[in-house]
């Protein structure tokens, strides 16, 4: 680490005097020890956070996950035809007639059904998160 | 900063702590607490700011004891935890405002080094090691804490000794950089470093 520097003005030996310097040390206050041995207890004696608690909360959660998945699934069956039928509809006859199938159909009781089957997990599932997160 | 080596003392008393003897973490706090202070002190010099730092060091080993898996020293794990909190907490409040550039200069138109008394000038190169780029400023805190020692410095840092090195070196020259800087100019004076500014 020593070596010697063209520039006389600071040697390595001025830098180790200035920093390894015995007179560059305190000594910790006299209550020091005491104070943080008063905090460790605190600390010691807080109650320890309460943990989430996953194995009551794991259940619901995956009976959410697997609900909301069929009820994709369900939706899904329910919509398809209507989706074909949109894309077998002449592009030429544009947006309007391309819905027209879908609105048509929102009365229809097996559209309903499919409609609401995503929309319940969906606000469950929002329900839980904000449930768990707070937010 | 040299404790007389006793890691199966650290040992024992780690493994009563984590048995839930509480009262037992003190006989760590009172053998590391000067080096610790120390430790902080070379990050901040001030005293208070550093008796803080080492408070909330201890807490941070308390909390995190099981954390020590017994490779290394445990002052060697304390220390860690200590220079990154000092690092973290410097990061968040500074210890000094002083840039290089404002560390004291030459106050007469002599030789900088002898112009200084040798007490000003020790002091005036501590507080400008605070002014180093973070990298430079640890690995020369951390030498220096370890009694001039690179390998216990790069274990502390978490780097290659070659790393401690080349910062050394580089946070040295920067340091002499400063102090054979040619003064400025008559009524430019600078702000001394030996008297700290208050942090803004």
């Amino acid at each position: 680490m020593k070596r010697n520097h063209p520039n006389p003005a600071l040697t390595d030996l001025q830098l180790d005097a200035a920093l390894g310097s015995e007179q560059d040390r305190i000594l910790p206050s006299s209550g020091f020890a005491d104070a943080v041995m008063a905090a460790v207890r605190q600390e010691a004696s807080a109650p320890a956070p309460i943990p989430f608690p996953w194995k009551r909360a794991l259940p619901g959660m995956i009976a959410a996950v697997l609900l909301l998945g069929a009820m994709l699934v369900f939706a899904a069956r329910a919509f398809w035809p209507l989706i074909r039928q949109a894309a077998a509809a002449p592009a030429a006859s544009g947006a309007g007639s391309a819905l027209a199938p879908f609105l048509r159909s929102a009365v229809n009781p097996t559209v309903l059904w499919g409609m609401a089957s995503v929309a319940v997990p969906l606000v469950c599932l929002l329900a839980l998160r904000r449930t768990i997160f707070g937010r | 900063m040299n404790v007389p080596a006793n890691p199966d003392e650290d040992r024992a008393l780690v493994n009563r702590v984590l048995a839930g003897e509480t009262a037992a973490f003190e006989g760590l706090v009172r053998r590391w607490q000067t080096p610790l202070v120390n430790l902080a002190w070379r990050f901040c010099r001030d005293r208070g700011r550093a008796e803080e730092l080492a408070q909330e060091a201890f807490l941070r080993a308390f909390r995190h004891l099981a954390q020590w898996r017994g490779e290394a020293a445990f002052s060697t794990w304390l220390f860690a935890l200590a220079a990154n909190l000092c690092r973290t907490e410097l990061q968040r409040v500074p210890a000094t405002m002083l840039s290089l550039d404002e560390i004291a200069e030459p106050a007469e138109d002599r030789d900088p080094v002898a112009a200084l008394d040798a007490g000003r000038q020790e002091e005036s190169i501590r507080r400008a090691v605070l002014a180093l780029p973070p990298k430079y400023r640890d690995a020369v805190i951390l030498y220096y804490f370890h009694d001039q020692d690179v390998p216990a410095a790069a274990r502390t840092l978490g780097v290659p000794e070659g790393t401690v090195k080349a910062r050394l070196f580089r946070g040295r020259e920067l340091l002499r950089s400063k102090f054979s800087r040619p003064r400025a100019p008559a009524g430019n004076a600078k702000l001394s470093a030996a008297q700290p500014r208050e942090a803004r």
